[in-house]
């Protein structure tokens, strides 16, 4: 119950105007921590309640996949710059992203990993990263703003780290799975 | 349980999330049409035509107006700050152009078709004396082309948000925006939003608007 409620801690912590208008100024911190974070804090909080809960769920979550989509739909609209953006501006859509992060696209995740098989796991590590690369060239090869709250130079720094995450996760996911398949 | 009613009942959950997934996508991208908020604005303006609001506004003479004064004639309308160099002096030229498109540069002209040209500025710091220098640099001529700027801080918010328009600081003391020109009806609704450098294209639906 620790890990729960320090995640919700932090949920409260990110939710202050303090720190969204901190992290929501620049672009990267938006999307890296701020939404980092939220799916973090929901993935978490999917730890703690999967022990009770996914025996109930899991009937309706076969494989894991309903989940996974439940997580795939939900990531889909907050890679919008639209939402992103809007977010900003309309304080339903920023109340919306508060809840809608954490619990459609954190917590099914954390219920669906552990019914996910090694290929399963492999298909969302390398759907995430190929998201993460091609939005990272996007980004960072597009002519004009994408988001109206942010100049186009934070828009190339996001596509330049988002670039390099992916990547990133692409070799460290290989490396692991080599590692792990040693190991055995 | 057999494996095959979870397989069904997850078969169902899953067509649920994918039914309600696709129609929270469409929703949120007007359609499938905006993965971008100026799209989304455009399309609104388009399609919802959003009442301009009614402000006070101070011109480059100094003459306290409301825009609801301009009822029963066309507006085009811009929104700039005077130090602009980049878009906002190119939404100036496109507002030059329509004035000698329109009034021809003939001031005697007594038969002066129903158009307001209006370039509002969104910068605090734009007094009388730079709404006049703007107005000087571009050849503006009062009555038809006004350059003004909403003195009441709330006014001004409440105008911008009203037809999504966001300045952000651009880190050198001026500010990147979002620019367009805005159609305005006789009866006050903004039926138009036209690209900075599609002057002709306003030009042409105006004609069409009379």
């Amino acid at each position: 119950m620790k890990r729960f409620s320090t995640a919700a801690l932090i949920w409260i912590g990110l939710a202050l105007p303090v720190s969204r208008s901190v992290l929501e100024a620049h672009i990267v911190t938006h999307q890296f921590l701020q939404l980092g974070t939220l799916v973090a804090v929901g993935y978490i909080m999917g730890t703690v309640l999967r022990r009770r809960w996914d025996s109930v769920i899991a009937p309706w979550n076969h494989l894991g996949i309903p989940g996974l989509l439940l997580t795939f739909f939900a990531l889909l609209i907050w890679l919008l710059p639209r939402s992103l953006d809007v977010s900003l501006l309309d304080p339903a859509w920023e109340v919306g992203k508060f809840i809608s992060v954490p619990l459609l696209i954190g917590l099914p995740l954390s219920f669906s990993w552990p019914h996910l098989n090694a290929i399963g796991r492999g298909f969302v590590m390398a759907n995430f990263a190929a998201m993460l690369v091609t939005m990272g060239i996007l980004y960072l090869v597009a002519p004009e703003r994408l988001c109206t709250n942010y100049l186009i130079e934070a828009q190339q720094t996001f596509g330049r780290y988002a670039l390099a995450a992916g990547i990133s996760l692409a070799i460290s996911y290989v490396l692991y799975v080599v590692a792990a398949s040693r190991a055995d | 349980m057999l494996p095959q009613e979870a397989t069904v009942r997850s078969l169902v959950a899953g067509f649920l999330i994918v039914v309600m997934g696709v129609a929270s996508l469409a929703w949120a991208t007007d359609g499938f049409r905006a993965v971008l908020l100026e799209t989304s604005r455009r399309i609104n303006i388009n399609e919802q035509h959003p009442a301009f609001p009614d402000v006070f506004v101070e011109d480059q003479a100094g003459n306290r107006l409301n825009t609801a004064d301009f009822r029963g004639r066309s507006i085009v309308a811009t929104f700039m700050y005077t130090r602009c160099v980049t878009l906002c002096s190119v939404a100036g030229s496109d507002i030059a152009w329509l004035q000698k498109s329109i009034y021809g540069g003939d001031q005697s002209d007594k038969q002066k078709p129903g158009v307001q040209l209006l370039s509002i500025s969104f910068d605090e710091r734009d007094d009388r004396a730079a709404l006049l220098d703007y107005a000087h640099r571009h050849r503006a001529q009062l009555p038809d082309w006004r350059v003004v700027r909403i003195p009441d801080p709330a006014d001004r918010q409440r105008f911008m948000r009203a037809l999504g328009v966001v300045a952000i600081p651009d880190g050198l003391g001026g500010f990147t925006h979002n620019a367009a020109l805005y159609l305005v009806a006789p009866d006050g609704r903004v039926r138009a939003a036209f690209d900075i450098d599609a002057a002709p294209a306003a030009l042409t639906a105006l004609s069409t608007d009379r």
